[in-house]
């Protein structure tokens, strides 16, 4: 009898490729370090400084990296990303605020309460994505990101205003605990915080790469590259639309929570208002834009920079001591923030990761027509 | 849906369009509304200062609601040429103190100090206008993403270099003494001020409509904003129209930000990006190239703003955002942006 | 032999990554109206298009009045005295007929509007439409507002982008014998898929495929050549 097998489908055949040679490619070697150093690195430094910066890495990598997808994957120009961040942010700091006593059960209702207004919010914004064309929208959502950081400082009843809220975590993730010593580190509620944040965000991050790497994101990236196309095949171009952005918002405002969690302390300028979302937009841009893991090299750079500037900066102004406009100069590192970002948007429109990317496939493409074509 | 087509423009020839007219009446009318919660003195007070705003509001939207128009650039940039323009009102004016224009100064020197402010203002604002344009905007046509991040770099640099000039702090501005004080109209105070800002915001208007409606060059604005590529092919070089249009928007900004600094009596560097906010969701109102849309939504939004922070303070600038949403959503390109 | 008022040589035109000329070769020869003709997509609004400078040659040379122009910006080939009215949207609908012809004018000055007085009798309805938004013409008086605009100049060569589109017969008729009169004033090249147009106006022709010249020769043998009609142009 004869057995009628179904010829497999060109991205089927691409899956197996790609499973067969998932254990050899660098790339994954490279991922592996990283989250090897990530875990072992309070272990190993025991500076708090560069456990600060290891975590705002994470954290933030998250956030561009949820960027990426709705601006790089998705293509569209949303100025209101912060805004997620710092709903997530506000959620955990005014939970535990409002209710006195740190508790465990504050963290999961936290989380759920970012989303929850998340999510609303970014359907709301989608639906207007929608509604106007993607130049008033970037407009709009700049607006809107204003509007919520003028709300955090204003609405004392709510957000304390200026001043921002400080509070502490529960149980073991608190300040004052501490357990003795463990392979070599303080046992301590900072380096739980630090663990729970690290599994965290990584669980976010993979949570971003599947989504991109599934049928839903294959959808995203053909609407990102010809909307009309993609109608005229019958997608529902809107739908998808919406749900990045509303996954992209959820995992921001997560990682709102998990930065609340970190500092302890929240306030307006530190996750709303343009100025972060220029940051991460910086992130997105340095590290590539649709690449995913460009977010990660993009946080890295920048809060390493603003982690050591203000020291070289210090160092600058004792070597040239006297110079008024020397010392000024030196004070406004953002100049030369400044001026990074529009060297990098000039030279390097495709960030480092996507240069990189791009690199490669030239040379793999040069590679390949010398095997078919000998002697060309 | 009726198709919008060109002949759309027919319906303003007394076409009957009963939602057109109803919506306009509706912006009108709800100017009044304050009136039920808010007494007759207060509320021309406040009209006053919302007019006021409005008109300086208009003078920084106009130049941006221009480059969008004919340039198809969003110039983010253009907080930093309003601050750029107070602070140098700023030092004029301390300058000018000193030979005692200022303080204690006749009506024909204070005004002469305020034209001088407005005149400084212009010039520095048309120079970095064009160095911009020069220098960065044009590496980025068609591109909205790059416009946005190069305009912002740039913007971030030009408030730093003025924090390095000046200082980062808040600075007091002196008024020109006969521009201190208000009159007193039928119970109605009227800051004097206030009143020189309408004056010249109209002034400004009168300005922008001349050029463009009576002389060449609007002509081969308007003309550019429609298609470029028909106004290149009649022999204009197109390029050198664009820098000339950037300089006009800079230097406007500039001079609402030199205004704005007398009308406040305080600067700050981080003036341009509040007013820069404002002046989006104005052009955004009004519609994007048109002069006349941004005019209307300046006053929209200077009177709204000006009403809510009376009764409501925090949600003053929400109250905008929501009148933004609310007009998008009826007619998405603006009250009078083209379809 | 006259020397051709404009020439193309071997010219290569490529709209993104699409190469539309490939390989063009033109003379025009000055005072006589000349129709460039081909099926769709075959070049023909490219080339007028690449000689403007819309879309620059990527290689190749042309050569108006004996200088090379073919890196040159728009507005510099206008400046050179060439007129040209595009397919679509040739008219500016919120400037008045008015300020569409001013804009249009290179020097407003007595002979310019001395021109204008022959235009009004050539197109009358320019002078009923002065003050109105160019918006409000219908589709044929668009057209002549196009090429009115064009010939408001004292430009030695006109290049005219397929004017017939979308119009009815008549108007067409009162096209073709405005462009005639035109013709004796000034160069006419007229990009046209309307063969009666065409042969109404046109004293040479050429043919374009494929972004190629193929054909080329005298509108007055064309007339009568089936086959050739046939094979290129799709008409019997």
């Amino acid at each position: 009898m004869e057995s009628k097998t179904m010829q497999p489908t060109p991205v089927q055949l691409e899956r197996e490729n790609l499973r067969r040679v998932r254990f050899t490619r660098p790339a994954l070697w490279v991922q592996l370090v990283l989250l090897a150093c990530l875990i072992a690195g309070p272990l190993v430094v025991p500076s708090f400084r560069a456990m600060d910066v290891m975590t705002k890495v994470m954290i933030f990598a998250v956030v561009a990296a949820s960027y990426d997808l709705i601006l790089g994957y998705t293509g569209i120009l949303s100025l209101a990303h912060v805004t997620f961040f710092g709903i997530g942010a506000y959620s955990m700091a005014l939970v535990v605020f409002h209710s006195g006593q740190a508790s465990w059960y504050h963290i999961p209702v936290a989380m759920a309460l970012a989303v929850g207004i998340s999510g609303v919010l970014a359907v709301a914004l989608a639906f207007f994505s929608l509604r106007v064309k993607a130049i008033f929208f970037t407009m709009m959502s700049l607006a809107l990101a204003e509007f919520v950081f003028i709300l955090g400082d204003q609405w004392h009843d709510l957000t304390m205003g200026e001043d921002g809220v400080s509070f502490s975590l529960p149980g073991i993730f608190s300040v004052n605990w501490s357990d003795g010593t463990f392979l070599g580190a303080a046992l301590n509620g900072r380096l739980m915080t630090y663990y729970f944040i690290l599994v965290a965000s990584v669980l976010l991050f993979i949570g971003l790469v599947r989504f991109v790497r599934s049928p839903v994101g294959r959808v995203l990236k053909s609407v990102r590259d010809n909307e009309q196309r993609s109608t005229a095949l019958g997608y529902k171009t809107f739908h998808y639309k919406v749900l990045s952005n509303v996954f992209g918002s959820v995992v921001a405002s997560l990682a709102g929570v998990l930065f609340a969690m970190w500092l302890g302390y929240v306030n307006p300028t530190s996750v709303l208002g343009i100025p972060v979302m220029l940051n991460v937009l910086l992130m997105v841009i340095i590290g590539g834009m649709g690449t995913l893991y460009g977010s990660i090299m993009g946080a890295a750079f920048i809060q390493v920079a603003e982690a050591w500037l203000p020291d070289l900066q210090k160092l600058a102004m004792l070597l040239l001591p006297g110079v008024e406009v020397a010392q000024r100069l030196a004070e406004r590192w953002i100049l030369y923030f400044g001026i990074l970002f529009i060297l990098v948007v000039i030279f390097f429109p495709k960030g480092l990761v996507g240069t990189a990317r791009d690199v490669i496939a030239r040379r793999k493409l040069r590679l390949a027509q010398r095997d078919h074509q000998p002697g060309l | 849906m009726t198709t919008q087509t060109a002949t759309a423009g027919l319906q303003e020839q007394g076409g009957t369009d009963f939602k057109k007219m109803a919506v306009w009446i509706a912006s009108v009318g709800i100017w009044f509304l304050p009136l039920l919660w808010i007494d007759p003195t207060t509320y021309a007070v406040l009209t006053v200062a919302g007019l006021a705003m409005g008109m300086l509001i208009f003078l920084t939207a106009s130049g941006l609601t221009l480059i969008f128009g004919l340039m198809d650039v969003l110039n983010l940039a253009h907080g930093a040429f309003f601050v750029w323009g107070a602070y140098v009102g700023f030092s004029l004016l301390n300058g000018l103190q000193q030979v005692g224009w200022v303080e204690g100064a006749s009506a024909a020197q204070s005004i002469g100090s305020v034209l001088l402010c407005l005149l400084a203002a212009l010039v520095v604002g048309g120079l970095m206008g064009i160095v911009l344009e020069k220098m960065l905007v044009r590496l980025t046509y068609g591109s909205h993403l790059k416009q946005i991040l190069i305009t912002m770099g740039a913007s971030l640099i030009l408030v730093e270099v003025l924090k390095v000039v000046w200082s980062p702090n808040d600075e007091v501005v002196i008024v020109p003494a006969a521009f201190q004080g208000s009159w007193e109209v039928m119970d109605v105070i009227v800051t004097k001020f206030r009143v020189v800002a309408i004056v010249v915001g109209l002034a400004v208007l009168a300005g922008i409509q001349l050029v463009m409606m009576r002389t060449k060059l609007g002509i081969i604005v308007r003309a550019g904003v429609e298609n470029k590529e028909v106004v290149e092919t009649l022999g204009y070089n197109i390029r050198r129209v664009f820098t000339g249009v950037f300089c006009a928007g800079a230097a406007l900004a500039a001079v609402g930000g030199t205004m704005w600094s007398i009308f406040k009596e305080q600067i700050h560097p981080a003036m341009g990006e509040e007013n820069l906010i404002f002046a989006l969701i104005v052009v955004i109102i009004g519609g994007m190239g048109s002069v006349t849309g941004s005019f209307l939504g300046a006053i929209m939004v200077g009177l709204a703003f000006n009403y809510v922070a009376y009764t409501l303070p925090p949600l003053a600038l929400g109250a905008n955002i929501m009148i933004m949403a609310v007009i998008l959503l009826i007619r998405p390109t603006g009250l009078m942006g083209k379809e | 032999m006259a020397e051709p008022i404009l020439s193309l040589n071997k010219v290569h035109t490529y709209i993104e990554q699409h190469h539309i000329l490939q390989g063009v070769d033109l003379n025009f020869m000055p005072g006589r109206a000349t129709v460039l003709l081909g099926r769709n997509g075959a070049g023909k609004s490219t080339t007028l298009r690449t000689v403007m400078g819309l879309t620059p040659a990527s290689s190749g040379e042309i050569t108006l009045k004996g200088r090379a122009v073919q890196a040159m910006k728009p507005y510099e080939v206008a400046k050179l005295g060439v007129g040209f009215v595009p397919e679509d949207q040739a008219v500016l609908y919120t400037l008045s007929v008015e300020e569409n012809f001013r804009l249009a004018m290179l020097n407003e000055n007595e002979t310019t509007w001395a021109r204008m007085e022959t235009i009004f009798q050539l197109f009358p309805d320019m002078k009923k439409f002065w003050r109105s938004k160019a918006g409000v013409l219908s589709g044929g008086q668009k057209q002549m507002l196009a090429i009115a605009r064009a010939f408001v100049n004292d430009h030695d060569l006109l290049l005219i982008d397929e004017p017939s589109k979308g119009l009815a017969p008549i108007v067409v008729d009162h096209l073709i014998e405005s462009i005639n009169h035109i013709k004796n004033h000034t160069t006419v090249i007229l990009v046209e898929q309307n063969f009666y147009m065409a042969s109404h106006i046109g004293v040479d022709y050429f043919i374009l495929d494929d972004g190629r010249t193929v054909h080329n020769g005298l509108m007055a043998d064309l007339v009568h050549d089936d086959r050739l009609k046939q094979k290129y142009l799709g008409i019997a």
